[in-house]
């Protein structure tokens, strides 16, 4: 099976091709802006190394979030246009989970997290199991103090993974029971594994309904009549 | 402090923007408010002209944002007229596209509660059929900076 992987869903990008769940090529940058940039000349830059053309691939994996708005649209946008193009499937996975994957658990309580900006964060936890970690719930957004409170109410010994040193100073003194570790973003790499599975069960969406996922709260409408009324600066009150 | 300034046109709103450019530097955003016609663009290519950028300034109305990197530090030029809703703009990601330079925003005035407490508005009220009222009001950490030398 031969599957695409992209990664823009935070500031580090990746792309990667594999044979099933082993890496055939993969190149990755860390760099919060330029997505767009990086995505199409590191896809070529895999095909080229392997010699692979497009419609060879089985099927595409893609990180829907949560993350960074503008990464996530512009990697899901171009994966959706490739799997259209060369109709196979595409295959959703959620960033928390690419992240935990990996997570050196020691057999302590996994929380993946990652940076969603404006005070807050997207945790979800996961119970160490032989060979892997399996997640409790659906993620959440929470602000960065609700996460400490979090876990510091957690029975278990803790791991934090993911963009932690996106806390602010301080944020683990006097946690004694978590730890933090790697790795730090969601990598291209680990998603061919989590997609081998995904794609032998057939456990995908049609690729036109693959949508973000940002977790955010209800759109609030930019309210232009109001303006027109109360003078330019007038307080915004949400829809 | 709000500083008012008057303006008889065009060449005049080109000339605050551009003096202003001396007060802004890294991080800074600046809103701009003003009916259609009222000079916002104009304000915009001044400042990017005093921020040393070749390359005429455009309306972004139509790409929503434009950068110019080629001036003492980049300058993002954004325009919110054709968006509908505060997700729009949060896809835009501008704090993390202008993080190195100078955000300016027409029509900041609809998605200020979205912005930085610390901004600089710039108001354009039209008073007649070339002039303008150019009300420059810091919010946050700008009211500690002083524009007194916009004055002339």
């Amino acid at each position: 099976m031969k599957l695409l992987a992209i990664e823009t869903a935070t500031p580090a990008s990746s792309v990667a091709l594999g044979i099933g769940r082993d890496v055939v090529a993969s190149a990755e940058r860390v760099e919060r802006r330029g997505h767009a940039a990086f995505i199409v000349s590191a896809l070529d830059f895999c095909f080229d190394q392997v010699g692979w053309r497009p419609h060879e691939l089985d099927a595409i994996a893609i990180d829907v979030g949560p993350g960074l708005y503008t990464g996530i649209r512009v990697g899901l946008s171009t994966a959706q246009g490739l799997a259209a193009a060369l109709g196979v499937p595409l295959v959703p996975l959620s960033s928390l989970d690419v992240i935990a994957l990996h997570a050196a658990t020691h057999r302590r309580h996994v929380w993946s997290v990652v940076d969603v900006r404006r005070g807050e964060v997207a945790v979800a936890s996961y119970q160490p199991v032989p060979g892997g970690v399996v997640k409790d719930g659906p993620p959440q957004l929470v602000e960065v103090e609700q996460f400490r409170a979090i876990l510091q109410s957690d029975p278990e010994d803790g791991l934090v993974v993911g963009d932690w040193a996106s806390l602010p100073e301080g944020f683990f003194r006097g946690l004694h029971r978590v730890k933090s570790g790697r790795p730090q973003f969601p990598a291209a790499e680990a998603m061919l594994e989590l997609a081998v599975g995904r794609v032998d069960r057939e456990e995908f969406p049609h690729a036109d309904e693959v949508r973000p996922l940002y977790l955010r709260e209800p759109d609030v409408t930019i309210n232009w009549k109001q303006y027109r009324e109360e003078g330019p600066w007038a307080e915004q009150s949400p829809a | 402090m709000t500083v008012e300034l008057s303006s008889n046109g065009e060449v005049d709103t080109r000339a605050i923007g551009r003096r202003l450019a001396s007060f802004l530097g890294r991080g800074d955003v600046v809103l701009l408010a003003g009916e259609l016609g009222a000079g916002k663009t104009a304000f915009a290519g001044g400042l990017a002209e005093g921020m040393g950028i070749e390359e005429p300034v455009i309306s972004p109305s139509f790409m929503l944002v434009r950068r110019y990197a080629g001036g003492f530090t980049p300058l993002t030029h954004a325009d919110v007229y054709r968006l509908t809703t505060m997700n729009e703009l949060e896809d835009l990601d501008l704090f993390e596209e202008a993080r190195d330079g100078v955000l300016i925003v027409e029509w900041g005035n609809t998605v200020a509660s979205a912005m930085p407490d610390d901004h600089l508005r710039v108001e354009i009220e039209v008073t007649g059929t070339n002039d303008r009222v150019v009300r420059l009001i810091p919010c946050g950490a700008w009211q500690s900076r002083s524009l007194k030398e916009m004055v002339e």
